[in-house]
Order: C-alpha cells, then structure tokens, then sequence
C-alpha cells in the first residue's frame, strides 16, 4: 500500500457573497498517482488547488500533506518546499525579465546556494525542451512555450507533488501534445484540474468527480469518462467521440 | 504633462532630483513585499495612459491618470509616477532623462495631495459622492501640475513667458478630460471592485 | 509604437561590450552635462558626439528617426513661441518679435536631441532587463529596481490587453470624440483595465507565495568586467568634463 501523499477531511471554504466553493469534500491521493479533478465550472477546482497551496484558508476540515497538517504552525512553508503549483494563465507565474530568472526564482527562495539553483533550472528547462530558452524574455514567447516555462519554474523545485490548474486550456494542438508528453513524463504525485477528457485519459491514474463542492466520485479514468450517465447526472457532456477512444483502448488491451 | 530635456537650468533639474529622491527614499522603507506588485501595476497603467489619446478638435492629447494613481496607491503614488515617466523617458523618448526628477515633482506631489485628500473626504462617504471627490480632485490635480510646469519654465528665464502661455491653454481641455475620464473609472471600480479604492493599503491583502 | 528599446542589443560594437553597470553612469554623466551647456559652440559639439555614439553602437537610423517624433514636436512650436514677446508695462506695450531667441530655441533643440539620441546607444545596446539590474550597482534601492522590473514585465500585458479592448470597442462602432459619452468609454476602459490588472495581480502574488517569496527577490546576476570597460568610462569622463569647462570658456 503506497503512503498517502494528500489527505482531505471534510474540507470546507465559502467565498463571501458566493455560493461557491467547497462543502464537506474528503479524498485520499497516494504517492506517485497522477489524479485528473473534473467538473463543470464553479465545481471548486481550482478552490480546492488553492487551499491544498495554502494560499487559502480553509473554513472547517483538514489537510494533511505528506502527512503534515496545513493548520500547524510553519507547515505551510515546510510543505511548499515539497509542492508546487501550475496555474492557469502564465502570465500570471511568469513574470521575471528571462525565462532563466523566473526559473531560479523558486529555488534560490528556497535556500539551494546559487550553484544549486542553477543546475535545477538548467534540467527544468531541459525536462521540457526548453533548452536554449534561458536568456529569452517571456513576453515574446508563445502561450505554449510560456506555459512550459511555467511548469519549468515548479520543476525546478524539485517537487513531490504538483497542481495544475486547466494546463491544456488555450493551448494549440502542438502546444498541447507537448505538454501532455511533458505531464506523462513528470514522475511525482500530481493532481490536474482540467476540462480535457482526452488529456486525462491519456495521463491520469485516477479521476475525482467534483460538483457543487463536494467530490461526488472517484475511480480510474476509464470508469469515470466512459459512465455517460454519470458524467450527465453532474452537468458535464461526454464528447461525442469519446467512446470510439473506449473501443480503441478495449482492442489494444 | 511633463517638461523636455535641454529647457530648465542646472539648479532647477538638480532641485527636482532632490525632492523626489528624498521623498522617494523615505518611502522606500515602508514600501511592503506585498504592496510591490501593486505598485507596479499602477506604475505600467500610468504609462500606459500616455498611450491613450483623446481626440480634442484638431489636435489630440494623451491621458495622465495621475489623479488616479494618487487615488489608489496613497503614500505610494510617487512610485509608480516616477517609474512610469521613467520608463516613458527611457522607452518612448518621450519626457526627458534630466528633467526626470522635475517631472516627477510635477505629476507627483499633486498624485499624493489628491490620495491623501480623498482618503481623508472620501472614507465611509456614499459612492456619488466618492466619484465626484475623485472627479473634482483630479481636476485640482491637473491644474496644480500645471501651475509647477508652468514655475519650472518660469525658472527658465523671461522669455518663456509666450511659451507658459501656450501650454496653459494646452492644459484647459486636460482638465476636463482627466476628470470625467478618472471619475468615470473610479465609478466603474466602485462597482466591481470597491475594495481596490478602500482606503488602506492592506484590503487586498487580506483577501489574497 | 512598441516600446522596445533593446530590438538591437543582440548586435556586436565597443558599447555593447561595455559592461552596462560603466556604460550607464558614462552615458547618464555625459547627459547631465550636456542638460547643463549653454554655449552655441559646445551644444552643437554635444549633437555631433551623439550622432557619433549611436553610429558607433550601429543601431538602426530608421528605428532612432521613427522614435524622435516626440522630442521634434514639442521643440518646432519653441521656434515660434520663444521670439514671440508681449511686452508688460511699457507704455507702448504690444507685441514684438525679437529674433535672438531664436538661437536659443535653437539651443534647446540641440540639447534635447544629443541628450535623446544617447538613451539609444546607453539602453539599446543590452538587454533592457541587463541595463536595469546594474542599476542596483550604482545605488539605486534593489525594491525600486525590483518594482521597477515588474512594471517593465506587466508593460506588455496592458498594451496587449489594451489592444483588444480597442478593437472590441472599434467593433461594435464606438467613435472617439471629444464629448461626454467618449471620457465615458474612456473611464470604463481604464477601470475594466486596472480591474483585469489588480485581479491579475493577486494571483501573481499567490505563484509568487507558492514558490516561497518572502520579499526578497533574489536574482543571479554578476558583472562581467574587464580593464576595458573602466578605459571607456574614463574616456566618457573626459568628454564631459571638457564639454563642460569648453563650455564656460566659450560663455566668457
């Protein structure tokens, strides 16, 4: 039986004046497993990303992560040291004046001596063929190359676990592929909140099922894309093609 | 509103390095990790505001927004004027490299007496009331910046009297311009977003 | 216009070798100077040394010309307005034209032209980003510099987000004028941008946080150096000290 590296325990946040956000949500994410979060928007995905960073409070509940609790006291700058998160838009993460910078950022912040971090930096960028990209300045790259910045500057941290928020979003057919390589080659425990079926069943382990707050299923990939039924109940839409992939999958396997 | 290189003598442009170095110095030290980021948000929509052009007739004059920033960033709006003429100077040739110091007493001192008045009127006050402050202030705001302008070439010499002359008239559209346009935004924030215009710096780092 | 300054640094000359923690105090010395001449003789001397360095540091005339708009506009109407005299309290009074301040709307011209025409060889000729760490060299407070370098990063996000919501207001038929309605849509746009940036902002801060800032950045950043560079400064040195002991000569 692997360590559980996320433990959730009837976790609960409220956005004043919303009615979003999380209600009452368990879930236990092993070591090394790769977890796809669906849900329609407003489902509290990205909630969920924030608070297991740290970045928000949670109202009631617990979050252990590799078996520390959020709540005690500097846990949570002990556990960043271990995590790292992806977020959504790049220019939002990727904010220094060279893609070489922004990627020492998070190692030199935390406390690796300047020849550490850049040793780190140079086999993130290598890890997601960014190699060369060290002295280019981020506003001139494309979303994709941004976006694999973006994943560079938390691998360089050496993480243990990484969250990714809708990684694939705005991304071009090729840009997309390269980071799926690059989320399939990743070896860690990562949680992906995403709206990209395809991607999940190609990199993820697992599926949580997320809705109005609350985690409503979990279960491989397969069990949870190919329940049409469920998948409905919770107001997302299997994409029509989604089965042909099923029939593809069933003879390979 | 700013004044070009090669125009004001030596002690004037050394003057105006003084005061702003001095003011800026001192608030440096208070100058929060957090409050970094803002800053720098107001510093690139100040000069980004000189991208802006407002058709007046024939000819066509750039927003400057710096009632705004006086609005937003308090004690802090000498920052983001300094950084954005700066980055102006430095990117668009336009401004000046030596009246630097000058031109950021100029857009400035009248940014932070706007923040500090409307924090002091505008705290609690219905949000009409806020907009026509903000609205009334900025306008104060321009004619201040160009009453300094207008000082700083007075320093030149005698002769500049014409020129004085025709920047003032320059100036009566700004007024009004920067005004509506500032109490239009301050509006439109109120609504969205009231806690980016709450008088303390620190609202939003709470909520983060 | 883009506001790209460095579009040149990639090219090879004597300034872009120049360390750029020497090369700004140089160019930033000799312009101060330069602010402060007031001979005829000597501001032209200062015109011919910029025009110098920026052929020396081979940045593009077209991309120099395309940028002096600015400076050009605000110096011809100086030609008119300077001579142009009223004349207060005198009993015959009026208006008179007198001609000698034509020289010296000249000398404001040149000035303002050598002094903007040494920001292209001072900052085109290393990354923007190079030029203003070593800032941080000669004293200038690491917050400001840090500050200063986000702003720099957000510049382009504005102007692409400004961009868009110019086209968005373009299509669906909004004409600027000079009338209410207009200073309306104006102050929306400004509000909706400094939402959008604010917005932005808190969730920089939080990928900041979640990569363990503590209101320090920490860059690796180290000077190369070398006898050369300070021979340059030097040099740059002299300039300005002849330009200004040549220039209280020629006032005498």
């Amino acid at each position: 039986m692997a360590e559980i590296t996320v433990r959730i325990s009837s976790l609960s946040y409220h956005y004043p004046e919303s009615t979003h956000g999380i209600e009452a949500m368990s879930l236990e994410i092993p070591q090394g497993e790769t977890w796809g979060l669906i849900g329609p928007n407003g489902a509290g995905k990205s909630t969920l990303l924030l608070l297991l960073d740290g970045l928000l409070k949670p109202a009631s509940g617990e979050i252990e992560i590799f078996g520390q609790s959020m709540r005690a006291n500097g846990s949570v700058d002990a556990i960043r040291k271990r995590m790292g998160i992806v977020f959504q838009n790049a220019d939002d993460q990727v904010f220094c004046p060279t893609v070489f910078d922004d990627v020492v950022f998070g190692p030199l912040n935390h406390g690796f001596t300047s020849d550490e971090a850049h040793d780190l930096a140079h086999e993130a960028l290598s890890k997601v063929g960014l190699d060369g990209y060290e002295d280019r300045v981020p506003q001139h790259l494309s979303g994709g190359e941004k976006r694999r910045v973006a994943i560079a500057t938390v691998l360089a941290m050496r993480p243990e676990l990484i969250l990714y928020d809708e990684p694939t979003t705005g991304l071009d057919p090729n840009g997309r592929e390269e980071l799926i390589d690059i989320l399939g080659q990743t070896r860690c425990t990562q949680i992906i909140a995403t709206h990209d079926f395809e991607m999940v069943l190609n990199v993820c382990d697992r599926v949580a099922l997320m809705s109005q707050g609350r985690c409503v299923q979990t279960g491989s990939a397969e069990e949870i894309l190919f329940n049409k039924a469920l998948l409905e109940e919770n107001d997302l839409v299997q994409p029509p093609w989604l089965p042909y992939l099923k029939s593809i999958n069933g003879t390979e396997s | 509103m700013h004044i070009s290189d090669g125009i004001l003598p030596a002690s004037v442009l050394v003057a105006g390095f003084t005061v702003t170095a001095a003011w800026i110095g001192y608030t440096a030290r208070k100058l929060d990790a957090d409050d970094m980021p803002r800053v720098a948000v107001m510093s690139a929509a100040f000069f980004v505001a000189s991208l802006i052009h407002v058709k007046t007739g024939t000819t066509s004059v750039h927003l400057l927004l710096h009632g705004l920033v006086g609005i937003v960033l308090g004690s802090q709006a000498m920052f983001a004027v300094l950084m954005g003429l700066t980055l102006q100077a430095m990117l668009l040739q336009h401004g000046g490299i030596s009246t630097l110091g000058v031109n950021a007493c100029i857009m400035g001192i009248p940014a932070l007496l706007v923040g500090w008045t409307y924090r002091y009127f505008g705290t609690g006050k219905p949000s009409a009331f806020r907009v026509l402050l903000a609205g009334a202030l900025t306008a104060g705001a321009v004619v201040l910046s160009a009453l300094m302008a207008c000082l700083a070439l007075f320093s030149a010499g005698r002769d500049f009297q014409i020129v004085i002359g025709g920047f003032l008239a320059t100036t009566i559209p700004i007024i009004f311009i920067e005004a509506l346009v500032t109490g239009g935004a301050v509006s439109f924030l109120l609504k969205v977003k009231p806690e980016m215009l709450s008088c303390h710096t620190s609202t939003l780092r709470q909520s983060a | 216009m883009h506001p790209e300054i460095d579009r040149y640094a990639g090219l090879k000359s004597p300034i872009h070798s120049w360390d750029c923690g020497l090369k700004l105090p140089g160019f930033l010395l000799l312009m101060l100077v330069i602010a402060t001449l007031d001979g005829l003789g000597t501001t032209a001397v200062s015109l011919g040394l910029a025009i110098y360095f920026l052929a020396l540091s081979r940045i593009s005339i077209g991309f120099v010309f395309s940028r002096l708009k600015w400076v050009l506009l605000f110096m011809v109407p100086l030609f008119v307005l300077l001579p142009l005299q009223y004349n207060f309290g005198t009993a015959d009074g009026g208006w008179t034209w007198k001609s000698e301040n034509l020289v010296l709307a000249f000398k404001i011209t040149l000035r303002a032209l050598a002094i903007t025409l040494l920001i292209f060889p001072m900052l085109g000729t290393a990354p923007f980003h190079r030029s203003m760490k070593s800032l941080q060299d000669l004293g200038v407070p690491k917050v400001l510099i840090q500050t200063f370098l986000f702003t720099y990063r957000y510049l382009f996000v504005y102007l692409d987000q400004l961009r868009k919501m110019r086209i968005a207001m373009r299509s669906r038929g909004f004409q600027p004028g000079f009338n209410r309605n207009s200073f309306k849509v104006y102050g929306n746009m400004v509000g909706m941008l400094l939402f959008t940036s604010f917005e932005q902002t808190e969730r920089l801060l939080n990928a900041m946080k979640s990569r363990g800032y503590d209101g320090n950045i920490r860059i690796l950043y180290q000077p190369e150096r070398d006898p050369l560079d300070w021979v340059k400064l030097m040099g740059m040195l002299m300039l300005a000290t002849i330009l200004f002991v040549g220039d209280h000569l020629w006032l005498k």
